[in-house]
Formats: C-alpha cells, sequence, structure tokens
C-alpha cells in the first residue's frame, strides 16, 4: 500500500518536468519548459540541459551577429556586464561563452536504445489516432494490458527480467524493476526515464491530462507507460542508478555570461519599444480624440495582425483593436461537417459552452452535402481499393496516370492548381453560406457542456470585450476578425493557426461574438451598461487568411450599410496588397507580385515555408493602439487594445494579465526554445519530416516524437537565425498603482516575472509618462530617462513634440 | 515489385514495365504528399455503410460494371484476348473495378446517378488510359526480342487467383485481425532499420543551425 503511493506520488512529482506535446493536428505553442517555471529562468535551463540535454541561451554565433548588426545596444552590454562584475571587453567575454553541450553519453547505447526502440514502436501503434488500418490489439485496455499482450510474441522484448512476466499491475512491475535501488532515487530514476523519449512522454502527458476521445478510447498514464520502460530496461539489464545531479559549477560563467548578452539585447528591444510608446503617450495626452471612425475592425493579439492592421489603418478612416483571438467566448465548436468538436480557446481556459453550426438553408445544404458526400465516398472507396492487396495493383495501375498528372501539375504550376481548386470549390457553397451557428441558450448538453448561451453570458461576454479594450465609440461597421493559415502538405500547418483558439481556426469565434452583439436585446442591455451603441452600428465577422492576408468578410449587411461595406471590401484589398508586399520581402521575395507570390506560397506543396508565422516576436504592448499607430513595429509585436482611463477599477488590466499575457508568454517561449536548441527543443527541418499516427512527427523513420517547432518557422537557412530568440517584453500603459493591484492577487503571472521568465514595464500616464520597470517582488524601478543621458542618438521624434502645428492652425 | 514480377513471370515484360511507370507516379505522389496526411480524427467508426434497399438490382451493376471493366482492359491492351496466362491480369482489372464500384453502390447518401454511374465514368477512361500507356511502352520496346509472352494456363496459375481471391475475402471480412501474432509480426517486419531512428534529438544534426 505505502510503497504503491510512494510510487504514484514519485511518477506525480517526476512528471512535472516534462512538458506537454500536443497532438500535431492541435498543436499548441507551449513553453517546452513549463514544468520549471517555478524555477528562476537561468537555474531552469540549467536543469533542463541536464535532464534533456537542450541548450537555453543563443549561441556565441547567434550573439555575435546581433552585436554586428547593433540589435545589442553597446551601452546596455556594458551595464549588464557591470552588474554581474564582468569588466573585460565584450568581444572577448563573448569568446567565453561555451557553445557545446554537455551532454553525457547516456549509459551504454545499444542496450537503452534497444529498449527506446521497442517503446517507439508501441508507443506509436498504441497512440495511433486513426491512421493505421489495423489498429494495435487491445488497445481498449489500456497500453500497459495492451502490451502485456503483445510482448510474448514480439522478439525484440527480451525474455529475461520483469518483462519476461509481466504482473497484471503496473505498478506492481515498477515495483519489481525497482527492487535494487533505495526508495530516495526513485523520483530521479523517474525524472531520467521520462525525459528519455521526452516527445513521446509529453504526448502521453497531455492526453492523459487532457481526457479526450482518444484517450477514453485507449486510456494510457505516464505510470503504465513506466512500468514498461522500466520492465524493458530491467529486462536488457541497463543500470538505472540516476547520474549524479547537475555538473561541476564550472560551467556556470558561461551561461551567467550568456544571460548577460541575453539580456542585454532584451534591453534594447525593449527600451525602443518603451521610449516610442512613451513619446506617443506624451503627444497622445494633448491631442484631441479623432472622429468617428468609419469601420472598427478587432484583430487577435498575434504579431501577424500588426503588419495588416498597420496598412488598413493607412487606406482609410479605419480603426483597428487587438484582443485575445477567441474573442472571449470559451467554446468547444463543431463545424457542420468536422468530424469532431474543437477546443476553440487557448489551453489556460477551460471550454465552457457547445456552438454547433446548424444549417438553416436546405437547398444550399443540399448542394453542398451532394458535393460533400461524392468526395467522401471517393476517397473512401479509393481507401478501400488500397487496403486490400486483390485491389490495390489493379488500382494503382489504373489510377497511376492521374498521379502522373497530379503530380506535375502541383510541381509545375502550383498557383494554377490552386486556382482551379478554388473554382471547384467555388462551386460547393461554404458552411457558413447555409449554416447558423446555435448561439441561443438550448436548455441542453452535449459532451457535458451547455449548448449555447445565456442572456446573460452573451451580455457579459459583450460587454468584457469593450471593458477590456476600453472602447467608448462605436462605428457604422464593426468587424471581429478572427484568422488562420492557408498552407499545403504540411504538417504543422495547425501552428499557423490561431495560437489563442488552441490551434483552431478564429473565424468561427468571430462570428460568435458578432451574432451576440447584433442581438437586439443585448444591444439593449450594453447600453444600460453605459455603451452608447449608435443605432447604424452594424456588427460583423471575418477571418483574416494570415498567409495571403485575404480578408474575408461573412455575412451581410442592411441596404443602409451596403455602400460602406464596398468600400470597406477595397480598401482591404488595398491592405492585402501593401501587407503581403512587406512580408513577401521578409520572406526573401520580389514584393512586386506579392498576391501572387503569398497564393503560391499557400497552395505550394514543395512549400517550406508557406508564411512567418509569429517568428520574430519579442514584444506584447498592452494600451490603445493610438500609442502604436504610427510605429512600424515589424510585425514582431502582440498587441491589445487597452485604455486605462476607462478601467478605474483595474479589473480589465487584471484580466489581460492573467490570460494573454501568459499565452503570449507561451508562444513566446516556444520560439524561444525552438530557436536556441532546435533539435531538443523544436522539430528539425521540414523537408525530413515523416508524420506519424495523426499525432506528431519524426525526422527520419521513426524514434521520439519531435516536439517543437520546425527549423524553417525560425531560420533564414540553416546558420542565420531569422527568429530572434528574446524572452517577452510587456509594455503596459497604465498608472504603475494600478498594474501593481492587478497583479497583486495573482501568484502565477508574478511567479514568471519574480523568475525572468518574461519581463514588464509600465508607461505611467499619470507620472509624465514616464517608464518604470518591474524590478521582483512588485517592486518597480523608473527606468532612466534616455534623451538625457544621450542627446546625441538619433531621435528626431523629440523634438517634434506639441508646440508648433497647432498654434498655427487657430488662425 | 512482387506484382511486377508476377507479371513477367506470367510472360507480359511491357506490362512490367508500364507498372514500373505507372507504381512510380503513385508511390512519388504519396511521398511528396505526406505532410498532408495529418487529420483530426475522433475513436469512433464511421457510421455504418446503409445497404441499399434493391440489393439484387445492386449486385447486378456491380458485376456489370466489373466485367465492363475487364471487357474494355481486353479490347484495349489485347491482354487475355486468348486462353492463357494473360486472363489472370484481366481477373485483376474486374477485380478492382467490382470492388470500386461495390463500394459506391451500397451508398444511399448519392443520388443512383453517382452511385452507378461514377464508377464506370471514371474507371472505364482509367483503364484505356492505361491502355495507352501501356501500348506507348510496348512500342517503344519493338525491337527488343521478347516483349509478350503469354505462358499456357497452368494449375499454379489457378492457385495464385485462388490465393488472392482467399486474400480479398479474409481482409473484407477482417479475419486477420484476429491474430496477435500476425500483427507483432506484420508490425516487426515494417520496422526500418534501427540505425535510421532517432530515439535521441540531441543526435539530430540539421547542419549547424545555431
Amino acid at each position: 500500500m505505502s510503497t504503491q503511493t510512494t510510487i504514484e506520488d514519485g511518477i506525480d512529482d517526476a512528471a512535472a518536468t516534462v512538458g506537454s506535446v500536443w497532438p500535431i493536428h492541435s498543436f499548441v505553442t507551449a513553453n517546452p519548459l513549463s514544468g520549471f517555471e517555478d524555477l528562476p529562468f537561468g537555474e531552469a535551463v540549467t536543469q533542463a540541459a541536464d535532464l534533456l540535454g537542450g541548450r537555453g541561451y543563443p549561441s556565441r554565433e547567434a550573439f555575435r551577429a546581433a552585436l554586428d548588426d547593433g540589435r545589442i545596444d553597446p551601452d546596455a552590454l556594458e551595464s549588464e556586464l557591470a552588474d554581474r562584475g564582468y569588466e573585460a571587453d565584450p568581444a572577448t567575454l563573448l569568446e567565453r561563452i561555451d557553445t557545446s553541450v554537455e551532454s553525457e553519453p547516456t549509459d551504454d547505447g545499444t542496450d537503452a536504445e534497444r529498449v527506446d526502440r521497442v517503446l517507439s514502436k508501441w508507443l506509436s501503434a498504441f497512440l495511433d489516432e486513426g491512421h493505421a488500418k489495423w489498429s494495435m490489439p487491445d488497445r481498449d485496455d489500456g497500453f500497459y494490458a495492451a502490451f502485456r499482450e503483445v510482448a510474448p510474441h514480439d522478439a525484440e522484448v527480451p525474455d529475461s527480467g520483469v518483462v519476461a512476466s509481466l504482473p497484471a499491475d503496473p505498478i506492481e512491475a515498477i515495483e519489481a524493476a525497482l527492487e535494487p535501488y533505495p526508495e530516495g532515487q526513485w523520483v530521479p530514476v523517474f525524472e531520467e526515464q521520462l525525459a528519455a523519449l521526452p516527445g513521446w512522454t509529453g504526448l502521453i502527458k497531455q492526453r492523459a491530462d487532457d481526457e479526450g476521445a482518444w484517450q477514453s478510447a485507449c486510456p494510457i498514464t505516464l505510470t503504465e507507460y513506466l512500468a514498461v520502460r522500466l520492465a524493458l530496461l530491467d529486462g536488457v539489464g541497463v543500470d538505472l542508478e540516476p547520474s549524479t545531479g547537475p555538473d561541476a559549477p564550472g560551467t556556470d560563467s558561461s551561461d551567467e555570461l550568456a544571460e548577460a548578452f541575453l539580456s542585454a539585447w532584451e534591453a534594447s528591444y525593449r527600451s525602443e519599444v518603451v521610449e516610442r510608446v512613451a513619446a506617443e503617450s506624451r503627444e497622445r495626452a494633448n491631442s484631441e480624440p479623432s472622429g468617428r471612425p468609419d469601420a472598427q475592425l478587432v484583430f487577435c493579439i498575434d504579431t501577424r495582425s500588426e503588419v495588416i492592421r498597420r496598412h488598413i489603418e493607412a487606406a482609410g478612416a479605419y480603426e483597428t483593436h487587438g484582443y485575445a483571438g477567441f474573442f472571449g467566448v470559451p467554446m468547444e465548436y463543431r463545424g457542420y461537417d468536422a468530424a469532431a468538436p474543437v477546443d476553440a480557446c487557448p489551453p489556460i481556459v477551460d471550454a465552457e459552452h457547445r456552438i454547433s453550426e446548424v444549417p438553416t438553408d436546405d437547398d444550399t445544404r443540399e448542394r453542398h452535402d451532394r458535393w460533400s458526400s461524392v468526395r467522401e465516398v471517393a476517397g473512401e472507396v479509393v481507401a478501400k481499393l488500397k487496403a486490400n492487396p486483390a485491389s490495390a495493383f489493379g488500382f494503382v495501375e489504373n489510377a497511376g496516370s492521374g498521379y502522373g498528372l497530379a503530380l506535375a501539375a502541383r510541381t509545375l504550376v502550383p498557383g494554377r492548381v490552386r486556382d482551379l481548386l478554388d473554382t471547384a470549390d467555388a462551386a460547393v457553397p461554404d458552411d457558413h453560406e447555409f449554416c447558423e451557428q446555435i448561439v441561443q441558450h438550448q436548455h441542453t448538453h452535449a459532451d457535458g457542456l451547455p449548448v449555447g448561451l445565456t442572456r446573460e453570458e452573451k451580455v457579459e461576454y459583450a460587454a468584457t470585450a469593450f471593458e477590456l479594450m476600453g472602447w467608448t465609440e462605436f462605428g457604422r461597421l464593426v468587424v471581429f476578425t478572427g484568422h488562420a493559415s492557408e498552407t499545403a502538405n504540411n504538417p504543422y500547418d495547425a501552428s499557423l493557426d490561431c495560437g489563442a483558439c488552441a490551434g483552431s481556426p478564429g473565424g468561427p469565434n468571430a462570428r460568435v461574438l458578432a451574432t451576440i452583439c447584433a442581438d437586439p436585446d443585448v444591444k439593449a442591455a450594453l447600453r444600460e451598461r453605459g455603451f452608447e451603441i449608435p443605432e447604424d452600428t452594424v456588427f460583423l465577422a471575418g477571418e483574416h487568411n494570415t498567409t495571403t492576408d485575404e480578408i474575408e468578410l461573412y455575412g451581410d449587411v442592411p441596404e443602409s450599410h451596403k455602400a460602406d461595406l464596398d468600400r470597406l471590401r477595397a480598401d482591404l484589398a488595398v491592405a492585402r496588397e501593401n501587407a503581403t508586399a512587406e512580408r513577401a520581402e521578409s520572406m526573401g521575395s520580389d514584393p512586386a507580385a506579392s498576391v501572387d507570390e503569398t497564393e503560391r506560397r499557400a497552395a505550394d506543396w514543395a512549400e517550406t515555408r508557406p508564411e512567418w508565422g509569429l517568428a520574430g516576436n519579442a514584444g506584447f504592448v498592452v494600451g490603445p493602439r493610438a500609442l502604436t499607430s504610427d510605429l512600424d513595429l515589424d510585425g514582431r509585436a502582440f498587441l491589445h487594445s487597452y485604455d486605462w482611463s476607462t478601467d478605474p477599477e483595474g479589473d480589465a488590466l487584471e484580466a489581460i494579465l492573467a490570460g494573454p499575457m501568459v499565452v503570449t508568454q507561451w508562444i513566446n517561449a516556444q520560439y524561444y526554445f525552438s530557436t536556441v536548441d532546435n533539435a531538443v527543443y523544436g522539430s528539425g527541418s521540414k523537408v525530413t519530416h515523416n508524420p506519424v499516427g495523426n499525432v506528431g512527427v519524426y525526422q527520419g523513420n521513426g524514434g521520439d516524437l519531435m516536439t517543437g517547432l520546425p527549423l524553417q518557422s525560425l531560420m533564414a537557412d540553416a546558420d542565420d537565425p531569422y527568429h530572434q530568440p528574446l524572452r517577452l517584453s510587456t509594455v503596459v500603459h497604465a498608472p504603475v498603482e494600478r498594474v501593481t493591484d492587478a497583479l497583486a492577487d495573482n501568484e502565477a503571472v508574478t511567479g514568471l516575472l519574480d523568475n525572468d521568465w518574461l519581463s514588464l514595464t509600465v508607461v505611467d500616464p499619470t507620472r509624465d509618462h514616464r517608464a518604470f520597470e518591474y524590478e521582483r517582488d512588485m517592486e518597480w524601478q523608473p527606468v532612466s530617462d534616455p534623451s538625457a543621458t544621450e542627446p546625441a542618438a538619433a531621435e528626431p521624434e523629440a523634438p517634434s513634440a506639441p508646440e508648433p502645428a497647432p498654434a498655427t492652425a487657430d488662425d | 515489385m512482387g506484382f511486377m514480377i508476377m507479371q513477367a513471370g506470367l510472360g507480359f515484360f511491357g506490362a512490367a514495365l508500364t507498372h514500373l511507370i505507372l507504381h512510380g507516379f503513385y508511390k512519388a505522389y504519396q511521398f511528396l504528399s505526406s505532410g498532408a496526411q495529418v487529420e483530426r480524427t475522433t475513436p469512433d467508426k464511421k457510421a455504418g455503410r446503409s445497404a441499399d434497399g434493391s440489393a439484387v438490382a445492386a449486385v447486378a451493376a456491380t458485376l456489370a460494371t466489373g466485367l465492363a471493366g475487364g471487357a474494355v482492359f481486353v479490347l484495349l491492351t489485347g491482354k487475355g484476348t486468348s486462353v492463357d496466362s494473360g486472363l489472370l491480369l484481366v481477373l485483376f482489372v474486374v477485380f478492382t473495378t467490382l470492388h470500386a464500384a461495390r463500394g459506391a453502390v451500397g451508398r444511399s447518401s448519392l443520388p443512383a446517378t453517382v452511385r452507378y454511374g461514377a464508377v464506370p465514368l471514371v474507371f472505364l477512361p482509367a483503364i484505356a488510359l492505361y491502355a495507352l500507356v501501356y501500348r506507348g511502352v510496348s512500342a517503344a520496346l519493338t525491337g527488343v526480342p521478347v516483349v509478350t509472352a503469354p505462358t499456357e494456363l497452368t494449375a499454379l496459375h489457378g492457385l495464385v487467383a485462388v490465393a488472392f481471391l482467399g486474400t480479398y475475402v479474409a481482409i473484407e471480412a477482417g479475419v486477420h485481425e484476429r491474430s496477435r501474432r500476425l500483427y507483432v509480426a506484420l508490425l516487426n517486419a515494417s520496422q526500418p532499420s534501427p540505425g535510421t531512428l532517432l530515439t535521441n534529438a540531441e543526435e539530430y544534426d540539421d547542419g549547424g543551425a545555431q
């Protein structure tokens, strides 16, 4: 009994170090070191390096390149180095940064490797999500039981030790395998064994935590996995003795130096953003508010929105806003044709409602169904033909010419193929053309969730959106714009979709919020709560295609707004051209034919980089858009609209710091670690990716699952990083006291800040727009005014402050 | 590969070469599009296929489609015009078309025209296209001593046909899934060479990135 609980508790403890890995169809950009977030950053990466062998800091070459490009400010570097007691020349110190990863060879390779091989074979069979024609027998009994059944037939499984006669209970197997080791070593043994195939164990952890459909059909736990693993290791006679903790402290100075360089790099980026925000804040305080905008478009806080927003604002009298891409509606969504409902909210939030799409226009639905069932049956017939050896050969011969033609067309003229498919697609009506979402409360449940939203919930979600964004004025058109990517032949397509929607497109969420806001009942309630929504405001939803920058607006508007909508559509087309030109250039293509080029990238099956995704992300600005609207943030900043003056209690700020800031930190940490060690925390080159079982990718023929982002999403080429690995710099525009209050009750967030997983700077509009940096334990450090110390620097905006223009304009 | 050898063994060297080319297209396409294979699925099996009301008509239509496939094949490739080993190849075509027609005919979700018409509409031209490639390959082989040398039918040919038929029925009925031993043996047989597995991500060398 007591041994059993010791083992169970020990596994729970050890499992904290395992970073969750989501199935690749629902890729979540999470921090691979999330289990270490309760430690200071420096310590966390050291421990993770010992356990997983991954680098924790950018390489010497990356720092050198950043120094040469001027991305690390020499003064900032000097002060960071001085803080740590280094006086020598940075170039000399740079040489002392160790680039090699001290990976201890794990035991005697061959035996442990054999166990890894057997395990990855059986895990890939067990964890397969519907890809295999013939799935592993007895899967519904759980991993341990299923393995126990097949083990006697598998010659690769040794026939000695614990594994030769597995007990019925996995805990007993673990107990037997651990017998020679003192209890004090058990947790380190578990940690080390769980870290051996981090891709698979991360997937098991996530699957067990998530309790999704596949987990209930074929259950697996880390305990069962460890039982099989330890039994196999016992069978081949591998010594489980855990290695003796961290290495000698000699390597620490290298890490300390790397931390100094990294901090200086971050400070250089941050001070640039903070200075500009502060300057805008100063200027804005003296300016009159602009008139009513023609339309307001709400985008996801995603860094990719920044580029298109800038170009939309330039195209007309439009206002754009940033809000979490799930639009604050924590829902599980089931599309009309979807095989399974998806969580359309970030993993830090639990879905609370089921929203389904139901057909309302029967004629259109019939047209849609006819086509989709033809396509479905065709797919199934092909699968049937391929699955039976008696028909497979005949099928291959008859279909071979067709495959040859498709092969040639997709390789030689991918753009034409996209046009052709588009035309074919256009013949089939889209879901949103004949379906409506069940937003109305239904008094029923689906999978344990209430269907639809009650009136109170609807009002709450709408009000929260406008409160968080600090809205006081509404245009004639208000568009909630979700986003999705478009990419061909890409196992990582979910990584390019909305991170706030758990790797799903954001369009459905946008539609829900637009439907809510359009409800006269909700409008009335919002007016009661003080939001002056004019009679002529129309709410719409749309989706931003982040690969091609096309924005599709759903639905229709009343006759009175037709002209507004037409103009908006035309302006969106202009904005698209300009945005794609900017983005095409960043991908090394000709900006002149940028729309065609981005469409080609979306459709080309040989394209490894359809878009840059969120690469480059480094900052998160929480404040009115006016603070950043004149700045080119180069697609590197998450932007959340917020107005401190409409949030006297600080509730909105608290919600932003607890939700969106944490999600952006996840995303940022994933990009950081995937860049600093693409092999261990990322997933290597896409060219050699090999998808397995609908859950992940291998590099090469098999082995462990790769976990993070692929090389092509982060690097311009093998030696030239595109993403600058920096920890997130959050900049909030609000009084310092209010931020302190907002943080006070949130230990998770202050913990991240205290442990340096991200930084927080406040530009305080009530204190002469000065900036304050969060130190630790709720202490703030005023940022020295840079214009005072270095007046010679290029700062054209400083003198152009308020004075001259308005004076002359008056008369 | 095995099928090619069999074609050669039956005396149809042109057919074997044609298979190499067409199978090459197919395999290349599969490899190159592997990234598109990932999809979100649910564990429950797809809804059972609803059988059509007029079972007799369905069976007749299925048979007719299969035979029509074989007829077009015989007519356009010339294989199987006389009673020799070429008949075995015809049998494969009949089988494939039959199997496809069987898959489509039982679908009540489709309108009748599609159910009965789609397979002939797609398969007969596809067989014609195959015949075209086959004729092309044969023409290119003129001058080679032996291109087509059908052999007389023997009991062995019958045995091969029966073996395939048996496999077909067994797989359709799912008999094979009852054996764990077979599963393990096949899974092990499909495992790649240990040297090509990456069990430790640290060993992944991406050419010096970072």
